[in-house]
């Protein structure tokens, strides 16, 4: 307690003394900053590929050349999250559409956008850790048989770009936030709308899970077929089918992000301001509980693959069980979901 | 680094630094094509005819190789896709706006290789075949396997369009302030030119090739 007022109060009232234009430009600032954090993805990706890379050639030198290109390739799709992010922080530096809008928008709703577009951008962790993972093992299988280097290179290519669904997912989010946002206009629950966005950009981070584990399973694609090219088609179908199972995280954040944006159920509710706030930020924070069926089912993606490379015969008992050990890792993130929708759409404090 | 100047309008159609600069890359292309395969020959190439012939075979190995060797008939485009990609991307060094730096020109390129996946994936598999490939390998997937062909354009146009804006941005504010330090930047831009314009230019123009590669022969097979 601050004199006669709790925390929230006086950070209100604090805030409240500067230029809305201001609040917006501080605000943007803070999510310009959060976004970056996403850069943690693509260097531990890239590096971990830059160190098999080095593996691989000090194991076979003569081959320099094609392992440094399919390294390089990989590491730039890798890139990709932290150029996703670098976007996103460019356009609230320089182009910022919240500062525009600031005539006719509430403040709170476009200064928790900025932030909420940061937020969002955090998500590319996952994507770049998981393609750079694939980077590395796809110059290690090129490093052991170089005549491989075609059906690699589409494997971990195609797997790579399953991996970056979800850092498309959290970029759309971003867009939508800044130049189709649904809350512009003032007044009334600006503060229920804000916290929504706050919520919406947090669910995103969910996104880092399947990043990690597709990319996983994309490395291990790209590693079993560097062995088994002409087993080709059977590792990329239980490749993108665990892929897809272990997507599931990022779909159902990208649903909750959805309807706290488009089809708010607390925005036309009456109740304590402060509860129907919290509720929308709290349905984003437990979608965050996606990283780990998504990482986790992409590692059962991944050794189904491997698994499946080396002796294809089993293909359909390795399906069986990567699917049902699959759907027993998504508990947890069903749970969080249960517990958005409830805090949504059968809120018990209201 | 601000938007792309507007120079005019044609026909309600605005005529942006990005177009003009392509055409000018566009006419920089013709002439080197133009000077590679003059007076060519069978028995005694000249230097130009090597040059032109390596840089054939080189690409036609790599489709040959990406694409598999039934699918030749992209080397074309390819070439003219990557050979574009290169001289845009490099544009920096000399001072011009990359054009592709601006999302308008990364987006068309993008949908080139969207249009041909789906299309020429409809054309080798039939139309039946073509539906039933998003109901693969499970149908319950259907929802995924169309967002991630919408992802593909998406993330080849942001990816090259953030690479290219992102390092122009750099060196706009290096140069302004180099141009705060000293009476006009020399040396010290080199090697940001280097890694900013030539490295990243020439890995992004592969990676964009190489990707466009891999989609349309992917959805042939």
């Amino acid at each position: 307690m601050i004199g006669d007022m709790n925390i929230i109060e006086f950070v209100f009232q604090f805030l409240s003394q500067f230029d809305p234009v201001d609040l917006i430009k501080g605000f943007s600032a803070i999510g310009i900053g959060i976004a970056m954090i996403a850069g943690v993805g693509p260097g531990i990706g890239q590096g971990f590929a830059a160190g098999k890379g080095a593996e691989a050639v000090g194991r076979n030198p003569a081959k320099m050349n094609d392992i440094t290109m399919i390294m390089l390739l990989g590491a730039a799709v890798a890139e990709t999250s932290g150029i996703f992010a670098l976007v996103i922080a460019m356009i609230l530096l320089f182009a910022n559409p919240f500062i525009a809008a600031a005539a006719t928008g509430s403040v709170w709703v476009l200064a928790a956008s900025a932030v909420a577009c940061g937020i969002s951008m955090v998500a590319g962790i996952g994507p770049g850790a998981g393609q750079g993972y694939a980077a590395g093992k796809g110059a290690e299988a090129v490093g052991i048989k170089p005549e491989n280097k075609g059906s690699v290179l589409r494997i971990m290519l195609l797997g790579q770009a399953v991996a970056q669904t979800t850092g498309i997912y959290a970029l759309i989010i971003s867009l939508i936030l800044m130049y189709a946002n649904p809350f512009l206009q003032a007044g009334g629950k600006d503060f229920v709308m804000a916290f929504s966005v706050l919520g919406a950009g947090i669910a995103m981070l969910a996104g880092i899970g399947p990043g990690l584990g597709q990319g996983f399973a994309a490395g291990k694609g790209a590693e079993a077929v560097g062995k088994n090219p002409t087993k080709t088609n059977d590792i990329s179908m239980i490749m993108l089918l665990g892929a897809a199972v272990a997507e599931t995280s990022g779909i159902f954040s990208l649903v909750v992000a959805l309807i706290l944006l488009f089809a708010n159920p607390l925005i036309g509710l009456s109740g304590s301001v402060w509860i129907l706030s919290a509720s929308a930020l709290a349905s984003g924070i437990a979608m965050i509980a996606g990283i780990g069926p998504g990482t986790g089912q992409g590692f059962a993606a991944g050794k189904g693959t491997e698994m499946v490379g080396i002796r294809p015969e089993v293909k359909s008992v390795v399906l069986r069980v990567m699917l049902l050990g699959q759907a027993v890792a998504q508990t947890t993130g069903i749970y969080a979901l249960i517990v958005a929708l409830v805090l949504m759409y059968a809120n018990p404090f209201l | 680094m601000e938007g792309p100047k507007i120079y005019g309008e044609i026909f309600g159609f605005s005529i942006t630094q990005t177009i003009v600069n392509t055409w000018i890359i566009m006419a920089f292309i013709f002439v080197v094509c133009y000077i590679l395969t003059k007076n060519m020959q069978k028995k005694r190439p000249g230097n130009a005819q090597v040059i032109a012939e390596t840089i054939v075979t080189t690409l036609d190995d790599l489709v040959g190789q990406t694409m598999g060797k039934d699918k030749m008939r992209f080397a074309p485009y390819m070439l003219a896709l990557i050979m574009f990609l290169a001289f845009a991307n490099i544009a920096g060094i000399i001072g011009l706006r990359s054009p592709t730096a601006d999302l308008n020109c990364t987006v068309g390129l993008a949908l080139m290789t969207f249009f041909m996946t789906q299309f020429f994936g409809l054309k080798s598999k039939g139309l039946g075949g073509y539906l039933k490939g998003f109901l693969e390998p499970m149908p319950f997937l259907l929802p995924i396997n169309i967002i991630g062909e919408f992802a593909n354009p998406v993330s080849l146009s942001f990816r090259l369009f953030g690479n290219m804006l992102g390092g122009g941005i750099i060196m706009a504010l290096l140069y302004s302030a180099l141009a705060g330090l000293i009476f006009f930047p020399v040396l010290i831009p080199v090697p940001f030119h280097f890694y900013f314009d030539i490295f990243s230019g020439l890995l992004q123009s592969f990676i964009f090739t190489m990707l466009s590669m891999v989609f349309i022969s992917g959805a042939m097979d």
